[in-house]
Formats: structure tokens, sequence, C-alpha cells
């Protein structure tokens, strides 16, 4: 066994598990009106696209995250062109975003608990204007998009 | 062999070697619980009148419940908490966090594929979009130097600074700089209130008159946890167009992920220093004229 195996294999088992943990919460949250076996399926295709990217991501000189190759990979699978688009949808339909999310920031949760102290470093002017900051990025992106739909006859 | 694992920074955290099975437990168990806690909270609605609705979803609560049981919170009071969640949990914590953000990168990706039609209609906004990133300076810049700060200024409002911007600002000016200070006020904001902050700023927006699509592709910007967070609230307050906004925020944060750090280096960077000279001078210009 080399370095490189032990790594993925590592990356499979917390992957694994970051499944079982989605697919509670998604079986609480639809009180057990989940299609298990589908749901289960579903969740090893995602599982085994997110393992794809990362290792396209790990072998690729460019800076792009592995986070964008998952989507990329999993939209050009989805695409009416694609062979497999009819069973990937039907097995993923099962998962649904909002409850990955709640288990994403689940996890953010316990790791800012590593950053609770930085409260008390922050002055209230860097937390305004953080906040303008944030505001600035998605209003100027909202306003841009709103314009050119609007251009195009979109919306 | 166990020792050229560990000598591994990310293999030594996910490896479940030398008793750190408890680890993974601890965490997997705690995190599964307050999930499904979550869920069964559900979805709170908060009315504010003419100002619009706030739309609180199970992953605010999740988040909020869950940094209780971290070490500086309550786990200083009760010491019994350390044992469930001590250091260890949140460096894992932090791992794994970014491999569920594939699980979840690889969804929004398939809710993106059938509507490959629509996105490349919409393909201009998309990419024209990315250009609003630097309204980070435009309404932060002038801000932050009327707050009193300088070369500071800078480094907070180039972007909304996560990991890649740390990276960028401590290349070029290195971490103690003041544009490093910079950087690291906006990103510790961030990583304290991002998340809750853009799940409300989403669904307030809706009644601002824009669009729902285009504050769809304004919710990718570029950080994993603050994208779910707007975007699943924005299709909570929304949800007749719900499959559309999920597609574009996702392909919205495709594309801010590809060129996020170029984007950075060279437009947003050399365009925050021009900003900065024009503001600064033309203000001492002011001061003397007065």
């Amino acid at each position: 066994m080399n370095e490189r195996l032990v790594n993925t294999m590592n990356q499979i088992k917390a992957l694994l598990f970051c499944g079982i943990v989605i697919l509670t919460t998604q079986y609480i949250n639809l009180r057990g009106n989940l299609n298990v076996v589908n749901a289960i399926l579903g969740m090893l295709i995602i599982i085994l696209i997110s393992l794809i990217a990362l290792k396209i991501k790990e072998s690729l000189p460019i800076k792009i995250p592995a986070f964008a190759w998952a989507s990329l990979l999993s939209l050009l699978l989805t695409t009416p062109w694609s062979p497999v688009q009819g069973i990937i949808l039907e097995l993923i339909k099962e998962i649904s975003a909002g409850q990955i999310g709640t288990v994403i920031l689940a996890f953010a949760g316990v790791s800012i608990g590593l950053k609770l102290n930085d409260i008390k470093k922050l002055s209230w002017k860097m937390v305004i204007i953080a906040f303008v900051v944030f505001i600035g990025t998605f209003f100027g992106s909202a306003l841009i998009s709103h314009f050119v739909l609007r251009i195009q006859g979109i919306i | 062999m166990s020792n050229d694992v560990s000598s591994n920074k990310n293999d030594s955290v996910l490896s479940t070697k030398n008793g750190r099975w408890r680890v993974f437990l601890n965490l997997f168990v705690l995190v599964g619980v307050v999930s499904g806690f979550a869920e069964l909270v559900g979805t709170k609605k908060i009315s504010l009148g003419s100002v619009g609705n706030i739309i609180l979803l199970p992953m605010i609560f999740a988040m909020v419940i869950i940094v209780l049981f971290t070490p500086d919170a309550l786990g200083k009071k009760i010491e019994a908490l350390q044992k469930i969640c001590s250091e260890k949990e949140e460096k894992l914590s932090e791992e794994v966090m970014m491999l569920v953000l594939l699980i979840l990168g690889t969804k929004l990706g398939s809710s993106a594929g059938p509507n490959i039609m629509k996105i490349i209609e919409a393909g201009p906004a998309l990419i024209l979009q990315e250009f609003g990133n630097l309204g980070t300076m435009f309404l932060g810049l002038p801000i932050a130097l009327l707050l009193g700060m300088r070369r500071e200024a800078v480094g907070a409002t180039v972007s909304i600074c996560r990991e890649p911007s740390l990276g960028l600002i401590g290349e070029v000016y290195g971490m103690n700089s003041p544009e490093g200070l910079g950087v690291m006020g906006t990103y510790m904001v961030g990583n304290l209130f991002g998340t809750i902050f853009y799940g409300i700023l989403a669904t307030l927006a809706v009644s601002t008159g824009i669009h729902p699509y285009a504050l769809a592709m304004a919710c990718g910007m570029g950080s994993g946890s603050m994208m779910t967070a707007s975007s699943q609230a924005l299709a909570a307050a929304v949800p007749e167009m719900s499959e559309e906004i999920l597609a574009f925020a996702a392909t919205s944060n495709i594309l801010s992920n590809i060129d996020g750090l170029y984007m950075e280096l060279f437009i947003a960077l050399p365009l925050a220093n021009k900003l900065y000279n024009l503001f600064v001078s033309r203000k001492e210009k002011k001061g003397v004229a007065m």
C-alpha cells in the first residue's frame, strides 16, 4: 500500500460516513417517506463522482477547487445528451440539496468552534466593513444579471 | 508505514488509526443527531412586514445549535462535553466539510444539467455577473476609508476574502502587512457570521424587485457554505422557481470557483489599488482645500 492509496481509502471512508449522516437527515426530513434503496444507490453515485472530482483536482496543476469539478462533472452527466442522465437523476433525486446543506452547516458549526475566540479580536468596524463587502458582491452580481437578463428578454 | 501516513497532514486528520475511530464516531454522531433535530424543528418564517420575510432553514438551526457544543462555548462550563467535542473533532470537521461540499457540488450539478438549455440561454448574464464580485470594493472601500482604515481597506474589500484570497494577499503583501490584516478581518467575520448573513440577505433581497433568477446567480459567490445558505433560503422563499434558482446558483458558483483566483489577481487587486489611490488622494486634496 502506498501513501496515495491510503489517502484515497481514507477519503472514501469519510465520504461514506458523510453519506450515512446525510441519508439519516433526509430520512428524518421526510419523516420516513424515503425510497431507501434508491437513496443509497443515489448516494453511492454522488460519492463516486465526488471522488473522481477529488482525483482530478489532485492531478491537475491549475488551481480550481474540487467542488467545481464535482459540479461540472455531474452537470455534464445529467445533460439531455448524456446516456446516463435518466438513471442518475432518478436515483439522485431522492437526496435533496437542503438536507446536504444541513449537514454541511453542522460540520461548519463544529469547525467555527476553533475560531470562536476570534470574536474578541474583531472590532465593530471590521464587522460593518465585512457586511458591506458581502452586500457589495451580492448586489453587484444581482444587478448585472438582472440587467442582462432583462436586455435578453429572459425575464 | 504508519509513520509515513501521519507525516501527511490531510492523511493524519482523516486517518482512523491510533484510536482515532472515537474522534470519527463522536463527530459523525454529534452532527447526525443535531442535523436530525434541526430537521424536526423545520423551516421557520419570520415576517418583517413590508421589508419582507426572513426564512430560517434547518441548516441555520443546525449550525447555531452545534456551535454550542464546541469547547470554547458550553464546553468551557460543562467538562463532559469536551469528551464528545474537543479540538480533535473540530479539526476533523474542517477536513470533512470539504468532502460534504463535494457531495453538495455533485447534487447541484445534477440540478443544473437538465436545465442546460436555460443556462446556455442565460450565459451572457452568468458570465457578466462575475464582474459584480467587484462590488465588494466599490461599496466597501469608501466605507472602510471613512471608518479610518488605510491600506487595510485594500485587503478587506478586495473580495469576500475566503481561503484562496488569504493565500493570494499573503503572497503579494505578506500576512503581517496592513493588507494582510484587512483580508484576515473580513475572513474572520465571514467564518463567524457569513453563512447566516447571506441566508438572511437572500430572502430579504426578494422584496427589492430584483428577479429571483438574478438573485440566484448572485448566490454563487465562490464560498460553498455561503452559497448553500443563500441559494437554499432563496429557493424556499420563491418555491415555484426553486429548480431554476438552484441551477443558476450552482452554475454561477462553478464559474466563480474557476475564475475566482485569477480574477482576483489580475483584476480585483489592481482595481482595488487604483480605487484606493483615487479616494485617498481626493480626500487629501479636499482636506487641503478646506
